[in-house]
């Protein structure tokens, strides 16, 4: 089974109710991949000691020119919509920070006087941590998009397991790549105006991707969860959890802990939360 | 005309609460919210809208009536987003084109359509920016360079003295497209383990893009040790921290009433230090001694 969890906004508390859903789980005895798709800013490693098994760099195709072969016909820079290949004259200039890997420039070069080179995008690591397995990307700063590495680590979802996915903050093109293929999206939500505006926005995507979500509340309190609820039911949304406002649970964030460690009596929620989880799955 | 740009790296660190904060603070500034996917700002600064138009991508259709099943398509698309059933799956395509120009049948036909909106208005704080992409559309870089092109228009014709931008998160093709080339990038951080990550990212990609950067420290009461940690960091790094915002019960209350923390609680600790910022951000970019 594969569970994403998601938010429009970023800070509701995504990496807060992954690592906390993975580490109950994981302590009471099931088969738990934790995969941060975040790869712009991954935070999940943070929480854990991991021992690393894995590292390796993700990489894209990209054109290289190959100046003895090339007439300069413009062909190239023709077919290129992402401004990666200008044809000044007969120079052929490449961008390779504007290349999406399309692969248009060197398949329909009618002298072959392009070949594939291997960009460097970022890195892909796993490991293990308290009977967890545990793997993020990470983009290399400077690069636009982490929808490669994204995918390396959804490949590491393994059908035998329960994996949990921690998605990147936001609605667009690499929350769409982390969404593609889940069972269910739990949607982390804040109760303030910001947070539902952000929240209508990412039901609205999951319900193009016609996957299953519920709604768990963050920084929950009883005058300002209404602005969450009348929305979920508006929209037919279980709120399936509350982790109330407390500041003992943001020091532990702060300081790096899942906070179900030092407070053993949330990890009975997380078990909870799950099983709702696998009631609307099966269904 | 000066321009700076809020940032952190994290989501939900406080850019859009400093920025509102500033943005009141700065009076007649142009103001642009360039986190496309969530525009936050507006909900706080509820411009009265003059203009606003659609922002449009290109789409590829497969023609039934042409489509001869072939298969070309789908086995040369890079991104997979052709089906087998010969429709292209929208949230897949990237719009290359590709296919559209090797169908042998010519069935594969390009459309423009609408991916998202941007408006200009008016606002208490000054003139006023946002754009809203669609759920799941690309191009987020390309609507934040016409955001922050018709900004420095609006910033020309009203003789403004800067532009304020509320950026999003993270450190990919929109959050670049938010910083390059502005005057001086604030970045918001919160005395966490994962801010404090973030943040560094963003600082990296700052001295790769040659923005003069300057921290500000959110919630810094949450955390002594962590709060250290970013002073420690920041002197370092020689980054100035121009700033040290307390933990602000007052916060949610203030955005359900649509204000800044700085107008909703003008007397509170958080206004009175984000008073000191503003002051030292107009020195930090020259308009002031």
């Amino acid at each position: 089974m594969k569970i994403a969890i998601a938010s429009g906004k970023g800070g509701t508390g995504k990496t807060t109710v992954a690592t906390n859903l993975a580490d109950s789980l994981a302590l009471s005895g099931m088969n738990v991949r934790l995969l941060d798709c975040d790869t712009e800013e991954p935070n999940v490693h943070l929480f854990f000691d991991i021992d690393e098994t894995e590292r390796r760099v993700v990489s894209m195709p990209i054109p290289k020119l190959l100046p003895d072969k090339c007439t300069g016909c413009g062909t190239c820079g023709d077919v290129c919509r992402f401004s990666a290949i200008v044809n000044i004259g007969k120079m052929t200039i490449i961008h390779p920070g504007m290349c999406h890997g399309c692969t248009a420039c060197w398949e329909l070069c009618p002298e072959k006087a392009l070949e594939i080179s291997n960009k460097p995008l970022g890195e892909l690591i796993s490991g293990e941590a308290d009977g967890l397995s545990i793997t993020y990307g990470k983009l290399d700063i400077g690069e636009m998009s982490g929808n490669r590495i994204i995918q390396a680590v959804k490949a590491k979802a393994d059908s035998g397991c329960l994996n949990i996915i921690d998605a990147p903050p936001g609605t667009s093109c690499p929350v769409v790549e982390t969404l593609g293929e889940m069972d269910f999206v739990l949607l982390a939500a804040e109760p303030t105006p910001f947070g539902l505006a952000n929240l209508r926005s990412i039901v609205e995507l999951v319900e193009r991707l016609s996957v299953p979500m519920g709604i768990v509340i963050n920084r929950s309190t009883p005058e300002e969860d209404g602005i969450i609820e009348s929305f979920a039911k508006s929209r037919g949304i279980d709120i399936l959890g509350k982790i109330p406002l407390d500041r003992k649970i943001a020091e532990l964030y702060s300081a790096g802990e899942v906070f179900s460690r030092q407070m053993p009596e949330y990890r009975g929620f997380f078990l909870d939360l799950f099983s709702k989880i696998e009631r609307v799955v099966s269904r | 005309m000066k321009q700076i740009v809020v940032t952190g790296g994290k989501g939900g660190c406080g850019k859009t609460t400093v920025a509102a904060s500033l943005a009141y603070l700065a009076g007649e500034w142009v103001i642009s919210d360039c986190d496309v996917d969530s525009p936050n700002l507006g909900i706080i600064a509820r411009p009265e809208i003059i203009e606003s138009k659609s922002f449009e991508g290109n789409a590829f259709m497969i023609d039934s009536a042409y489509c001869e099943h072939c298969g070309l398509c789908i086995r040369k698309c890079a991104f997979g987003a052709i089906r087998d059933d010969f429709t292209i799956d929208p949230f897949l395509c990237e719009s290359c084109g590709f296919c559209a120009e090797i169908c042998p049948a010519k069935a594969i036909v390009e459309k423009k359509t609408e991916i998202g909106n941007w408006r200009i208005g008016n606002s208490r704080f000054g003139p006023f920016l946002d754009a809203y992409l669609q759920p799941g559309a690309e191009n987020s870089g390309k609507l934040v360079t016409l955001l922050r092109e018709k900004a420095i228009e609006i910033a020309e014709e009203t003789h403004a003295e800067g532009i304020l931008i509320d950026g999003p998160p993270g450190v990919g093709c929109p959050v670049i497209a938010s910083i390059a080339g502005a005057d001086l990038a604030v970045a918001v951080a919160e005395p966490t383990v994962s801010s404090i990550h973030d943040v560094r990212r963003i600082i990296e990609l700052t001295s790769t893009l040659r923005t003069p950067v300057a921290l500000i420290i959110n919630k810094g009461d949450l955390s002594a040790d962590k709060t250290a940690e970013i002073k420690a960091f920041a002197n370092s790094a020689e980054i100035p921290v121009i700033g040290e915002l307390p933990y602000e019960k007052l916060a949610n209350k203030a955005q359900s009433s649509m204000k800044t923390l700085a107008e909703f609680a003008p007397n509170s600790d958080f206004a009175i230090e984000m008073k000191k910022s503003w002051n030292t951000i107009r020195k930090l970019i020259g308009i002031e001694k």
